[in-house]
């Protein structure tokens, strides 16, 4: 399985997955193909908020308050689910590390907001945009 | 009379294959802002309404409405340029992954 963008030449270009560019000329597939990539687009972010909401929680859940990552949970989390975006998610030392950079009240526990801090630099770091 | 039935070409890029879900999701927001401001390092008013407005209607209930988001773009706007940075973009991706986290707990409540 593969990932397909489908990008529509005109004024805006609408995607829809991945890195498959289609060029597609006649009007009619050409409406057909950008109407379905603009309903498609509304839903790809959603999806993608969706997806780290739900692993958060999943992660959370596992022991004590589900609404929040212990350490453990974190090391889990990032171990299995960021294992191209974190390096040495297994050494205790880069975890400790990363959590004290996201507790901002220090409590051993980070709160989907805290948690969030960490998306905002790997997506920054992914983007190449200076923080 | 040649017959052109679709001219059309197809290129296909594999691309790596062991992303997993949440390395995706956080490639999409990247994608996403790319995208609309086109390669810019900030967004414009006019490209912050038609990023909110494609892509977020499903998580916002005003995204098409332009005074709504007008209004909330100068509340993200931290240093006042009149523009969306992409740090202040997440900011707005984080409140909204926020309410759609406390709303998928009220409707499932823990039982502990």
């Amino acid at each position: 399985m593969f990932s397909a963008d489908v990008c529509i030449s005109r004024e805006d270009e609408a995607y829809i997955f991945g890195e498959v560019m289609v060029t597609v000329k006649g009007q009619s597939s050409q409406y057909l193909l950008r109407h379905a990539a603009l309903q498609t687009q509304k839903v790809i972010m959603e999806a993608a908020i969706s997806t780290l909401v739900t692993q958060f929680k999943t992660y959370a859940g596992k022991d004590g308050s589900s609404s929040t990552l212990s350490k453990d949970e974190f090391q889990h989390l990032v171990a299995s689910q960021l294992p191209n975006y974190v390096k040495n998610a297994s050494d205790p030392a880069v975890i400790d590390q990363l959590m004290g950079s996201l507790d901002e009240n220090n409590d051993g526990e980070l709160t989907f907001s805290e948690f969030w801090q960490l998306i905002g630099k790997l997506a920054s770091k992914q983007g190449g945009f200076s923080q | 009379m040649s017959l052109s039935v679709l001219n059309s070409h197809f290129c296909f890029v594999l691309v790596s294959l062991s992303y997993t879900d949440m390395e995706s999701a956080i490639k999409t927001l990247v994608t996403t802002f790319v995208k609309s401001s086109r390669g810019k390092e900030n967004l414009d008013s006019k490209s912050f309404q038609k990023l909110v407005e494609k892509n977020l209607s499903g998580v916002m209930e005003d995204a098409g409405n332009s005074s709504a988001v007008r209004e909330m773009q100068r509340g993200l706007d931290e240093n006042s340029d009149g523009k969306v940075s992409f740090e202040e973009y997440l900011t707005l991706i984080g409140y909204l992954a926020n309410s759609m986290s406390q709303r998928k707990t009220e409707s499932n409540p823990d039982s502990s």
